[in-house]
């Protein structure tokens, strides 16, 4: 007989969508049941990292049939177990429906999935990441044991150039190359830094590849490690990951007491051990040469370059430092060779990109594509805009990149084509905005973000993006003079060409990009006084009711935050002085009589 | 090739190499506006301000930026001048700025670019921060509404200072100096050298003492030497209409970085101690006052008539007055000393005994900062002589290792090592470490054997091995002697250690002036008939007082009144440190010059001639 496995993802958004309470009550049943038996309890249910679908959690998989259940709530848990474990009989209801209203039995026929290809997240979801067994029995490990036993040096970093990975932490640096100067230096020490800092707002890529795989970041390190001539890792995870940081501590634990991390690893003579440093999280802290420093236990403030990292590096000693996910690429690659991954993805970007996306579509949660899937493909994996709404752009790259209109929606992903299209690929955010979005509020929500994280050494970092802000709220507070859009531009410009660092030059692509693609909503807001979606409340004009229409039921009246409705003749009437605009009253009207503005 | 060569403003230019485009510039008279760029201070490229255009594409900050063959910098396009106008208003509007209420209005360095970028508008609102301003120091006030964040004051307390008492906290618009871990400065860390205010731009940081005194440019400066301790720092000393209105340190290029301690930059403005204008006379417990000529009468009857006399110098004058002093004393058949001069007979002493040869002694005390491992003896020089301490910080920020030796608490205690409290920290310890190195390697068990035998003894065997190793294993190690340390026996047993191990010694005398190595001291008596005292600005006074309590007749001259003039039989003016003119010895040995900063204002124009005057009349 077939034993079963029960997969429960336990990915960060899982958990809290109460994964483990779902957890608890399989167990229950099972013993209930007395299927300890045919399902050991220990082994039976697994935890792993992200599945994915993250608006669909919690969510399980058996296998090994590999049905997928999700947006579980306790009280389906009895009926899975009675009828799919008990009775082999898969309980229609309780599969997803997929976009075209179809129920879908297996993970893999998701349209969510389907259309992926999965390389970095390639475990992630799969085997559970605190048991180093499991990722031994996908293979863990056996690239670093081709590498280190199998392969020179130069050869491993020859392979990681051939394959035209490119980092993933956002400026697109080619790996291997960065390997290569890392290798060609002569020091008596070297060391190998991954990133984890992941701070753009929203992002969670690096996050769940450290929680559902964390064997395969170190793996990553340690060829790197090998081919460079270091011996010495550091992961650097911000504090606000604790799933994170456990599963990398059991993992570092579980490597160095099975004798893939410590002294003379595959009887090769080579050294390689693995540190955890964890961040205050300042999102400042990311930029490599911060980071550097705050591993130093020094203040987190980025320094001047060059010299670059890998001369100069962690106390002055030659630092190769890659993103999480462009390490969770290097054992695929040395396993399947460059060729494999030149054959993913374009030319100028091979491979894969995970992003997480989030906004107005269906479905959010890491999505990870070939290089090259257009915009387009992305967003109907995701299951389209939702609510049947109309697209109106997309932000790509976070606080350093820009929105993208309906206009460019078939451009592929890649380093090269975002860069034309006027924001750059970024660690992964991705946030699709329906027609209901206002482009203004879009720029603040990001410009309000970086003011608040700049580290404060510049003056057009720490003062112009504050100035920025300031001119953003007073024209979605209706008071935007003509001039104003000019001194955005002006300050944009400053601020671009004079900061030190990355987060001060990229700070204002957000409001840049919406300026250029929709300065027409801007305009509105600061000579109409308007803000045509409604988001900016200051703007939005006293609603009324439709005589004619309303249905006097009285509803509105029960919603309204400040008391603004009475009852008058046949109709109820809102007191355009005490009415704030809130729209509450015009969500539940049952009718549809109450609109913003005059009636119309 | 050491030299590089590129074009600035279309102007061809050669530079060495390694200095940055600023330096170059500079250097040619080209000058790149700038704030946060210190020249005793570390680049970090903060304000960009002095942001270039290279190579017609990039824009640089150039105090960062390293000169190099080919280069193109332009310094004056139309866009830098916008961007530097932005940011300049930017700084000015965001803080509290209103130049007319500021204690450095005319001294300020971002009042001087919005003058010579003639920015007379403004295009964004004043931000009217409120932080709150820390005025809890003796001497300091901080006001980060009027800090533009350049950071020049956190480097200094850190590279120069080696104190990190300020640093950068906050992010965003919330990012300011913080002290300690959010203290006041009054409560903090802070050794009062005032190294910040020295080097802040703007009026942020300032000194309390030099409120409303006058704008800086436009004061006289003398450059001189500071006579409070042997370190004998540079000071340039800023005066109006015969007034002190600031003293900072001058010596920006070497090493010290033009730092002061307090005893240098605000004790002397400090000091309100009313002024001696004549001669008092305490008779018969009657005070009266008589004239200069009168009171030289009376000193010389008093000194011609008695046979015991003592008489005692401050350590803080110059050579000259020193020596002056000294005839006209020996003239009178008096015994004469110098405050410390006792020390220095101990050592000579010591140093015949055991052989020891001068080579063993620092010439440079800046060494400090190259050696591997300094081993302190008495850790009261962090007050004694703060600018040696700020070595000794920097050191171990660099990976120096530190000993200390006290009998009391470790003022070092985050600087150093290993350190050791033993109540009687010299003779013991250091006995028992001399043997060892003697006899060669020993273990804990024996050296436990040892310090049971030797009973008393209540020095761990652990710290004795690490003193060992750690000598054993240095290349270059310096023993630094406090002033505390005075007895024979313990500076022997120091000295013998340093010839043994071939480690450098600093020993360190509480007086200033090294001159007195070379004056012939012999102790006084200690119930002299006379007690004749030549003060200084000095505060410790104590030694000085005892003698003159067993004197049957004191004369104490003094620039001001103080418990010591009141103790006296008759008291004579003097002048203060900045009225005096002459040389110093600086611990170094090198002569340096004492300027006049300001005319005499006591009851004696030169002391010299009145001690010549003096020697005459016996
Ligand atoms: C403000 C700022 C924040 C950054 N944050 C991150 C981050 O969170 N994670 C990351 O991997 N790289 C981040 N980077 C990029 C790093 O500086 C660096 O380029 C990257 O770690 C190099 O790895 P890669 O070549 O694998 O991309 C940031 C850069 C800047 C300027
Ligand atoms: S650009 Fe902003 S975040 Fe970067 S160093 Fe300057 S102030 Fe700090
Ligand atoms: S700090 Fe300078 S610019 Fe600011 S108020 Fe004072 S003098 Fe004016
Ligand atoms: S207090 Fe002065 S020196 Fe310190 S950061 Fe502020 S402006 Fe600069
Ligand atoms: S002087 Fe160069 S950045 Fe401030």
């Amino acid at each position: 007989m077939v034993r079963k496995e029960i997969l429960i993802c336990s990915g960060t958004g899982c958990l809290s969508a109460g994964s483990e309470e779902i957890e608890e009550r399989l167990m229950d049943e099972l013993w209930k049941h007395e299927l300890e038996d045919k399902y050991p309890l220990t082994r039976a249910i697994k935890r792993t990292g992200c599945m994915g679908p993250c608006n669909l959690g919690p969510m399980i998989i058996i296998r090994p049939e590999d049905t997928f259940y999700g947006n579980l709530k306790p009280a389906d848990v009895e009926r899975i177990v009675e009828e799919h474990l008990l009775k082999g009989r898969v309980v229609y209801d309780l599969l997803i429906e997929d976009i075209d209203g179809r129920r879908v039995e297996e993970f893999e026929k998701l349209d969510f999935i389907r259309g992926q290809k999965k390389v970095v997240m390639r475990d992630s979801g799969d085997i559970d990441p605190s048991s180093l067994e499991d990722y031994l029995k996908v293979d863990g490990y056996m690239a670093a044991r081709k590498a280190i036993m199998d392969m020179e040096r130069n050869e491993i970093v020859k392979e990681i150039k051939d394959s035209g990975l490119r980092g993933r932490g956002g400026a697109g640096f080619p790996t291997g190359l960065k390997w290569e100067l890392a290798a060609k230096e002569i020091s008596d020490q070297k060391y190998i830094v991954c990133n984890g800092d992941e701070g753009d707002p929203g992002a969670f890529m690096d996050r769940s590849v450290l929680e559902g795989d964390p064997h395969s970041i170190i793996e990553g390190m340690m060829i790197a490690g090998y081919a460079v001539g270091a011996d010495q890792g550091y992961i650097y995870v911000r504090a606000e990951y604790p799933l994170a940081i456990r599963n990398l501590q059991k993992a570092i634990r579980d490597a160095e007491s099975e004798g893939y991390l410590g002294e003379n690893l595959f009887n090769q003579g080579f050294d390689f051990n693995v540190e955890l440093r964890v961040g205050a999280g300042a999102f400042v802290c990311g930029e490599e040469t911060a980071l550097l420093s705050s591993i130093e236990g020094k203040q987190g403030r980025p320094k001047y370059r060059p010299p670059y990292p890998v001369q100069s590096g962690l106390w002055g000693k030659p630092t190769v430092i890659n993103n999480v996910e462009t390490f969770g690429n290097i054992a695929m690659i040395i396993k399947y060779g460059s060729e494999w991954f030149r054959d993913i993805g374009t030319e100028g970007s091979p491979g894969t990109k995970v992003f997480a996306v989030a906004g107005d579509v269906e479905n959010t949660g890491l999505i990870e594509v070939a290089m090259g899937t257009t915009i387009r493909e992305m967003i109907n994996i995701a299951g389209g805009v939702a609510d049947g709404k109309r697209f109106k752009a997309v932000q790509i790259g976070g606080p350093a990149g820009g929105v993208i209109p309906e206009q460019y929606l078939d451009t592929p992903i890649d380093y090269d084509s975002l860069k034309e299209a006027g924001t750059i690929m970024g660690s992964g955010g991705f946030i699709v905005l329906d027609e209901d979005t206002c482009m203004v509020d879009v720029a603040k929500f990001f410009l309000d973000f970086t003011q608040d994280e700049s580290c404060g050494k510049c003056p057009p970092c720490r003062l112009g993006t504050k100035r920025m802000l300031d001119i953003l709220d007073k024209i979605t507070k209706g008071n935007g003079e003509a001039k104003d859009l000019d001194k955005l531009q002006d300050l944009a410009e400053t601020i671009q060409a004079t900061s030190f660092c990355g987060l001060g030059q990229a700070s204002p692509n957000p409001v840049l990009s919406t300026l250029k693609f929709f300065r027409d909503e801007y305009e509105t807001h600061v000579h109409d006084k308007k803000c045509p979606t409604g988001t900016c409340k200051a703007l939005v004009e006293a609603y009324t009711i439709n005589e004619e229409t309303c249905v006097t039921c009285g509803r509105c009246i029960e919603v309204c935050p400040v008391d603004a409705i009475s009852s008058g003749e046949n109709t109820y009437v809102i007191d355009p002085e005490k009415c704030i605009s809130c729209s509450e009253c015009a969500k539940i009207c049952p009718v549809d009589a109450i609109s913003e503005g005059d009636e119309k | 090739m050491n030299t590089v060569n590129f074009n600035v403003d279309g102007q061809d230019i050669s530079a060495k190499k390694g200095m940055t485009v600023m330096e170059a510039c500079e250097e040619h008279g080209i000058t790149i506006p700038k704030l946060c760029q210190h020249e005793a201070l570390e680049n970090v490229m903060a304000c960009r301000l002095c942001s270039v255009e290279v190579n017609g594409k990039q824009i640089l900050p150039s105090c960062g930026l390293q000169v190099d063959d080919g280069l193109k910098i332009q310094t004056q396009t139309d866009h830098l001048k916008k961007y530097r106008r932005k940011i300049l208003e930017l700084i000015y509007r965001s803080e509290n700025h209103y130049c007319m209420f500021c204690e450095s209005d005319g001294d300020c360095e971002l009042q001087d670019l919005m003058y010579e970028h003639e920015i007379d508008r403004f295009e964004f609102p004043r931000m009217y921060p409120e932080w709150p301003v820390d005025s809890s120091h003796d001497y300091i006030i901080k006001d980060s509404n009027r800090c533009i964040r350049c950071g020049r004051c956190v480097r200094a307390c850190d590279e120069v200072v080696g104190n990190h008492t300020l640093s950068l906290g906050g992010r965003g618009i919330n990012n300011r100096i913080i002290v300690d871990a959010g203290v006041p400065l009054g409560e903090s860390t802070c050794t009062s050298c005032g190294m910040c205010l020295q080097v802040c731009p703007t009026g942020a940081i300032f000194s309390k003492l030099s409120m409303f005194k006058g704008v800086k440019k436009e004061c006289d400066m003398t450059t001189t030497t500071c006579l409070s301790c042997s370190m004998g720092c540079g000071t340039n000393v800023y005066t109006k209409t015969g007034h002190i209105v600031e003293i900072e340190g001058a010596d920006i290029h070497k090493e010290s970085g033009g730092q002061l301690c307090e005893f240098g930059r605000f004790k002397p403005l400090a000091n309100k101690g009313e002024r001696i204008k004549n001669v008092i006379l305490r008779e018969d417990g009657e005070e009266k006052e008589l004239s200069l000529s009168e009171g030289l009468e009376k000193a010389s009857e008093m000194l011609v008539k008695s046979y015991r006399i003592s008489a005692y110098a401050s350590g803080d004058l110059t050579c000259e007055d020193l020596d002056a002093f000294a005839y006209a004393m020996r003239a009178h058949g008096a015994l004469f000393d110098v405050v410390g001069a006792k020390r220095h007979r101990f050592e000579t002493e010591v140093k015949r005994r055991i052989n020891m040869i001068e080579g063993h002694f620092v010439t440079d005390i800046r060494e400090i900062m190259k050696a591997d491992n300094i081993l302190l003896y008495d850790t009261s020089i962090y007050h004694t002589h703060p600018i040696l301490a700020s070595y000794i910080r920097r050191a171990t920020s660099n990976g120096t290792k530190l000993i200390t030796i006290d009998a009391y608490e470790d003022k070092f205690w985050n600087h150093s090592d290993k350190s050791i409290t033993i109540e009687s920290p010299k003779t013991q310890l250091t006995r028992l470490v001399n043997q060892v190195i003697k006899e060669g390697k020993a273990s804990i068990e024996d050296l436990s054997r040892v310090s049971s035998i030797l009973g008393g003894l209540r020095v761990h065997p652990k710290d004795v091995m690490e003193i060992v190793n750690l000598l054993e294993e240095a290349t270059y190690d310096i023993i630094i002697i406090g002033d505390e340390i005075i007895d024979r026996w313990s500076l022997r047993h120091i000295f013998e250690l340093a010839k043994l191990e071939g480690s450098y010694v600093i020993s360190l005398n509480h007086a200033g002036n090294q001159y007195i190595k070379n004056l012939e001291t012999e102790g006084v008596y200690e119930e002299p008939e006379v007690a004749y005292i030549l003060a200084g600005d000095e505060e410790d006074q104590a030694d000085m007082k005892e003698l003159i309590e067993k004197a049957d007749f004191s004369i104490v001259q003094s620039a001001r009144r103080s418990e010591l003039t009141e103790m006296a039989d008759l008291v004579i003016p003097s002048l203060t440190m900045f009225e005096r003119e002459g040389t110093t010895i600086d611990i170094n040995g090198v002569k340096n010059k004492v300027e006049r900063i300001t005319e005499p204002k006591g009851g004696i124009r030169s002391e010299i001639g009145f001690f010549e005057e003096l020697a005459k009349m016996r």
